[in-house]
């Protein structure tokens, strides 16, 4: 049976308006390995003094000895009142990285340098931290698990000034990472599937399409570059070119249009085909188990279906 | 100055009944020197409250209806042949007047909202190569209406940071609508009504309200406000740093119009909700409109 | 829901590799420490050290010159090698410490990254305590006070992330730190109990020739120190300082002749019987440089022995070891006394001739005797010869043979103290009149600065002591005959060698400068004095002294380092405190007021909002309670006013005044 020690531990949460402040109490401190080795020294220059009743001898000893504690305390002082504030991460596919940004505010008119960030006992970011720039810490994690991350506990620590301390605080930002499935290619011969809607074959003809379609009068306000000067050379009227916009048929990727085999790799071959469909402009629906989102070609459709294809299965 | 704004204010509030919050609003809105998005059904007074501001403030007035046929040049201007002469001329479009009214600014292809848009935002047309200053001052109410109806080009986000504010109108309570069907024709009521205010007197109103002090604590909410929405998770995205100027001087233009020198975290709530509201956009779970999550922005932050 | 997240570490602080400018400054910081090893160490290894860091601060421009891991551990090898061959020369700690530092400077080669620096910097810690073991001087102690402020600075610097954001910001940082920490290690200093007995004995082989007086006389020893500007004592007196003609600083007493050395009776080294009664009394402390003698040396006559110590039967005061640093005691003696008997031993003694006496003495001590009645116009008549002979006071007297004492008195007659003491003794002995010849130190300088007496080398005398049966033991001082002046005021160099004759420490220029000069000696001479009573001669007595200064004498050592780490405690927790206050930022009182005001409105139920501004609460509380708005209504006002218009420090005052009035009442 293990002891859950994680109930004891004082964390930092966010406060209400999303910032995290360290408060002293939840600030632990311990000795680093070179302050060990840091007071084994005094202890020799202790001894030496004693024996050698070496006035000087004693003078460095302490003067030693009252700057490791003097050093505990700006190690402690320099985590102490620190406001953090995690930013929101860009969502990320599947075994990319994310990029979950901490900043840190109201560092008060002094520098706090060696601000460091660790995740699960790694260093992932460090920096130092003054006023009057912009302080922000980067973690930086590779997500390999589609759906939501929520992310962890972390610690922020500091060794600051003579690492001779290691003073460090758990904090906890509600922050989370939306993972989208891994896109994975495959041959889109299935995409013949892709059904035209009726009656969506329509297009908009205008002076400023791309593609040319004929001649008509001019109206008052069409461009000048459109003016078909030839056939006013001629004599005739004024002409106008009329350009059109094809309106393409909407797509429709499905959940039994791709070749799977299992769940997995059928949610990364359609979130391939969404990015293939977003990069060509289409107008694309998606249509899941369970659920259906309606064609449309806006940048927020694209967000909406790799949501959708992010979280299928994992939420009601 | 500040009898003229409260008279301003009291003879549009004669017109618009019962939305004096609004009509301050749109003031403040125009004393700092923004475009004003007016979002609300039809025939709730939209179109009269731009053409009292306009009126009142003694501006020259266009409207503009806009239609899903309405080309960029019907809202800037066009070059037309003249057969007589041979030649090209420029002919001023609408947007050439003190006050554009662009109504139902949602009902036109994007091409002829950007072609507006740009002229907003740079304060000058360029066609054909010449580039013609619009008046000053300039600006830009546009109404649209809510929701998202066929046929529709729904403003993006890019052009909505361009208007300061977006205020909707309500309906008037029942006091206000007694009255309203009571009285005359607004219009007919509006033709009879002096102007209280000249461009001149406007821009020294405009100067005045950049002049409202700051201070340092104000600043710091601010740009707690900013941050809070950049890091939290119910926005979908925070505001841009130009909100945030925006912001500081709407604010100003209120406490101006609330007869104060300098601006109180009150002002700053007070136009938060039009200045930010529809910039905001609801984080990845919670789908709230944009009043919602300036109500939980504001009650999230404390004040410094 | 959680996904597995795959970390992308940091590049651990500690592997960082340097960069030039942290590499120059500590080499530069580390031989600022190790400097004053060049004068104190075996000049093999100290040159060997400052090479290796010296190749080393080049190697910082040209990193391939840096050795490769086996290469240095075979220069390890070969210095170790070298170590044992050599060590023999060395004497006790002082190899150790040589090995310490060569294995240092290997050390420096081996450093690229931070970790090599941190440790480093604890090498170059221990080695300013191997510094202090052998050099305790004022200017030594600053310079490693400033190497190891630089080493602090080293540490601070490393513990950054990012580049120097300015170039002088660590060293800031480290004096800060330093400051901070001077207050605990002050008190832990003055409180720490002082051991006056070693943990266990370990010869520092500190026995260098040093300069001073030594347990025997041959002519022309003690014209060796006059050449010395070397501090001997110091001296400072409870009460008014004696006149020049008293100040005979007693040291060792020779009664042993050969005719060419004089050494001391072991005989006359046991305890003295009896100590005349005074009649004059100075109670003085001195201050004794270390001199590797066994006796301390007092003003004539010593009263009685300082701690520590023994007065033998000749009255010199003796110590169980060398005075192997500075030592300090305080002590009282009898410029007037009276008269000090005799026993036969000292009879005995006292007359005792060498083989080498010739008739032409015998000659000149027998017509004295003959023409006086009594001893003392004995000793008067051989003062007078010496007075109206031709005999010439001169620190160069010629060379002499075997028979020095007659060359001297009959051929020569050029000498200094010694030669005059000497035969003088002699010729008393000569006479029948027991006497024995006193080596110390006659005069002082009196610097104003500190107000105390300065002896140096250089006042180094010796004198004769004869016996008459009426007055006992009488001082004669013969050279006082030949030169009265050497007795009246300090030796004057320039003056006694005359003739242009060049000495080691001639101040050149006018008497005004010379005056100058004179005056920032004795400053330094003064603070030299406070640095030793203080700092390197703080010990167990004067700790002691310390307490029942501050009124805790009754405080026994046990109990002296609980009081020490007591104290040293709550320094650090007042320094805690601070350090936590100022961290801290100050509240602003416009706030803090407000802040209460609010307090006390939420103390009758009403309590503000995070996020409601000033207007909004102020309507709130008077909707809920209308009969506060006399109060309520100035007070938001001006707090509007201040906190968001433009503030001043008056509106504050009246302001925070105001609201330290407010206190609503519950509506009953």
């Amino acid at each position: 049976m293990r002891l859950d020690l994680n109930k004891y531990l004082r964390l930092v949460c966010p406060q209400a308006d999303g910032a995290l402040v360290v408060s002293a109490r939840s600030i632990y401190i311990l000795p680093t390995g070179f302050g060990l080795v840091y007071a084994v020294l005094l202890l020799l220059l202790l001894i030496g003094s004693i024996n050698y009743a070496n006035n000087l001898g004693f003078l460095l000893t302490f003067f030693l000895t009252a700057l490791g504690l003097i050093a505990m305390v700006h190690t402690w002082r320099n985590l102490v009142g620190l406001r953090l504030r995690c930013g929101r991460p860009d969502p990320v596919f599947s075994g990319r990285t994310a990029s979950f940004p901490f900043y840190i505010e109201a560092t008060g008119s002094r520098l706090r340098p060696d601000i460091e960030l660790l995740y699960s006992h790694i260093a992932i970011d460090a920096c130092d931290a003054g006023p009057g720039q912009e302080n922000r810490l980067n973690l930086t994690l590779t997500l390999s698990k589609r759906g939501r991350f929520v992310l962890d506990r972390c610690v922020v620590r500091s060794r600051y000034p003579l690492a001779l301390f290691r003073a460090w605080t758990y904090v906890q930002p509600e922050v989370q990472c939306l993972v989208y499935p891994r896109p994975l290619s495959w041959t889109p011969q299935a995409l013949v599937s892709a059904e035209a809607d009726p009656g969506n074959g329509m297009a908009r003809r205008d002076v400023s399409g791309t593609d040319y379609h004929g001649l008509r009068e001019y109206r008052p306000g069409d461009p000048l570059k459109t003016i078909h000067w030839k056939s006013y050379a001629k004599g005739q009227e004024l002409m106008a070119l009329e350009f059109e916009t094809p309106t393409a048929s909407d797509l429709w990727l499905s959940w039994d249009a791709v070749p799977g085999p299992d769940m997995e790799s059928r949610l990364g071959q359609l979130c391939h085909a969404v990015l293939d469909a977003a990069a060509g402009n289409l107008r694309f629906g998606l249509r899941l188990p369970g659920k259906t989102l309606p064609a449309d070609d806006s940048p927020h459709h694209v967000d909406d279906c790799l949501r959708a294809l992010a979280l299928f299965g994992l939420e009601s | 100055m500040n009898s003229t704004l409260e008279s301003v204010i009291h003879q549009a509030s004669s017109i618009v009944l019962g939305k004096e919050r609004v009509i301050k609003l749109s003031l403040a809105c125009l004393l700092a020197k923004g475009h004003l998005l007016i979002e609300d059904v039809p025939g709730v007074g939209k179109t009269t409250l731009a053409h009292a501001l306009a009126h009142l403030l003694g501006l020259e007035y266009r409207r503009l209806q806009f239609t899903s046929d309405l080309l960029p040049a019907d809202v800037i201007g066009v070059s037309i042949f003249d057969r007589n002469s041979g030649e090209f001329r420029f002919h001023r479009g609408p947007v050439f007047s003190q006050v554009l009214l662009a109504d139902e600014i949602n009902r036109a292809t994007p091409k002829a909202q950007s072609a507006l848009l740009e002229a907003m935002e740079e304060r000058q047309v360029s066609l054909e190569g010449t580039t013609h200053p619009l008046p000053e001052p300039f600006f830009v109410i546009a109404t649209q209406n809510p929701g998202f109806q066929i046929g529709t080009y729904p403003l993006p986000e890019s052009q909505l940071d361009r208007f300061l504010m977006r205020v909707d109108i309500g309906f008037p309570d029942r006091q206000a609508e007694r009255a309203l069907l009571k009285g005359e024709d607004r219009r007919k009521l509006l033709s009879r009504m002096t102007p209280v205010m000249t461009p001149a007197r406007l821009s020294e109103a405009q100067r005045l309200a950049g002049s409202i002090h700051a201070s340092d604590a104000i600043y710091d909410y601010c740009q707690s406000l900013l941050a809070y929405t950049r890091s939290s998770d119910r926005f979908y995205h925070g505001l841009s740093p130009r909100a945030g100027v925006g912001l500081l001087n709407a604010a100003r233009a209120w406490a101006l119009i609330g007869g104060r020198d300098m601006v109180l975290p009150e002002d700053i709530q007070a136009v938060l909700p039009s200045v930010a509201a529809h910039r905001l956009q609801g984080g990845t779970d919670a789908e709230t409109g944009g009043e919602s999550l300036v109500r939980h922005l504001i009650k999230s932050v404390p004040l410094p | 829901m959680s996904a597995n997240p795959r970390k992308i570490p940091l590049l651990d602080p500690l592997q960082r590799p340097l960069q030039r400018y942290q590499e120059l400054r500590f080499l530069v910081f580390f031989g600022m420490a190790a400097s004053p090893h060049l004068f104190i160490l075996d000049e093999v290894f100290s040159w060997t050290f400052f090479a290796l860091l010296i190749y080393r601060v080049i190697a910082v421009f040209h990193s391939r010159l840096l050795p490769s891991r086996p290469l240095l551990l075979v220069l390890t090898l070969a210095f170790l090698i070298l170590f044992f061959f050599r060590v023999e020369r060395i004497l006790g700690a002082q190899g150790g410490i040589s090995l310490l530092l060569v294995m240092a400077g290997l050390k420096l080669l081996e450093i690229r990254r931070r970790r090599d620096l941190y440790f480093s910097v604890l090498l170059g810690f221990f080695t300013v305590i191997t510094v202090f073991l052998h050099e305790d001087s004022p200017p030594v102690a600053l310079l490693m006070l400033a190497a190891v402020i630089g080493m602090i600075s080293i540490l601070v610097e490393s513990s950054r992330i990012a580049g120097p954001a300015c170039r002088l910001f660590d060293l800031r940082q480290a004096a800060i730190l330093s400051l901070q920490a001077l207050p605990i290690a002050l008190v832990l200093f003055l409180l720490f109990p002082r051991l006056n007995a070693p943990l266990w004995s370990f010869n520092l082989g500190e026995k260098t020739a040093r300069t001073g007086l030594s347990d025997s006389i041959t002519p022309g020893s003690i014209s060796q120190l006059v050449l010395s500007s070397e501090v001997a004592f110091r001296v400072l007196f409870d009460g008014p300082i004696p006149p020049p003609r008293e100040r005979y600083w007693r040291g060792p007493v020779l009664w042993r002749t050969d005719g060419l050395n004089w050494t001391r009776s072991p005989q006359m080294m046991a305890p003295a019987q009896e100590v005349p009664m005074g009649l004059r009394v100075a109670d003085y402390r001195i201050f004794l440089q270390p001199s590797e003698n066994p006796w301390l040396i007092l003003l004539d006559l010593p009263a009685s022995a300082p701690d520590g110590s023994v007065l033998s039967r000749d009255f010199q005061v003796l110590t169980q070891t060398p005075v192997s640093a500075l030592r300090r005691y305080q002590a009282r003696s009898f410029t007037s006394f009276s008269p000090l008997g005799i026993d036969p031993m000292q009879q005995r003694l006292g007359l005792q001739l060498p083989s080498n006496v010739t008739p032409r003495m015998r000659a000149l001590v027998a017509g004295w005797r003959s023409g006086a009645a009594s001893p003392a116009q004995i000793v008067q008549k051989a003062l007078v010869h010496f007075n109206q002979q031709p005999f010439v006071y001169s620190l160069r007297p010629p060379l002499l043979g075997n028979s020095p004492i007659d060359e001297f008195l009959f051929e020569t007659r050029r000498g200094f103290c010694e030669h005059y003491a000497t035969s003088f003794t002699l010729l008393m002995r000569l006479a029948g009149i027991p006497s024995r010849l006193v080596t110390g130190y006659q005069g002082g300088e009196l610097n104003p600065q500190g107000d105390y007496l300065l002896v140096r080398q250089s006042d180094a005398h010796a004198w004769s002591e004869v016996w008459l049966p009426d007055r006992g033991w009488v001082r004669v001082d013969p050279t006082g005959a030949v030169a009265p002046e050497r007795i009246e005021r300090p030796l004057d160099i320039d003056a006694a060698l005359g003739e242009g004759e060049s000495a080691l420490f001639v101040i050149e220029g006018s008497g005004l400068f010379r005056a100058f000069g004179r005056n920032i000696r004795w400053g330094l001479d003064a603070l030299n004095l406070s640095w030793q009573r203080w700092i390197i001669g703080y010990d167990q007595s004067r700790q002691r002294d310390f307490l029942s200064h501050m009124g805790l004498g009754w405080v026994d050592q046990r109990l002296l380092s609980a009081l020490a780490f007591g104290l040293a405690g709550i320094v650090f927790l007042i320094l805690f405190a601070y350090l936590r206050r100022q961290g801290r930022e100050r509240p602003d009182p416009l706030a803090k007021a407000y802040g209460r005001f609010c307090r006390r409105l939420a103390g009758i139920g009403i309590s503000r909002e995070g996020h409601e501004g000033p207007l909004d609460f102020e309507r709130r509380v008077l909707s809920k309670r209308p009969d506060l708005a006399p109060e309520v209504a100035p007070i938001i006002g001006s707090y509007v006013g201040l906190a968001y218009g433009r503030s001043s420090p008056e509106g504050i005052d009246r302001l925070v005044k105001r609201i330290d009035a407010f206190w609503p009442r519950r509506r009953s």
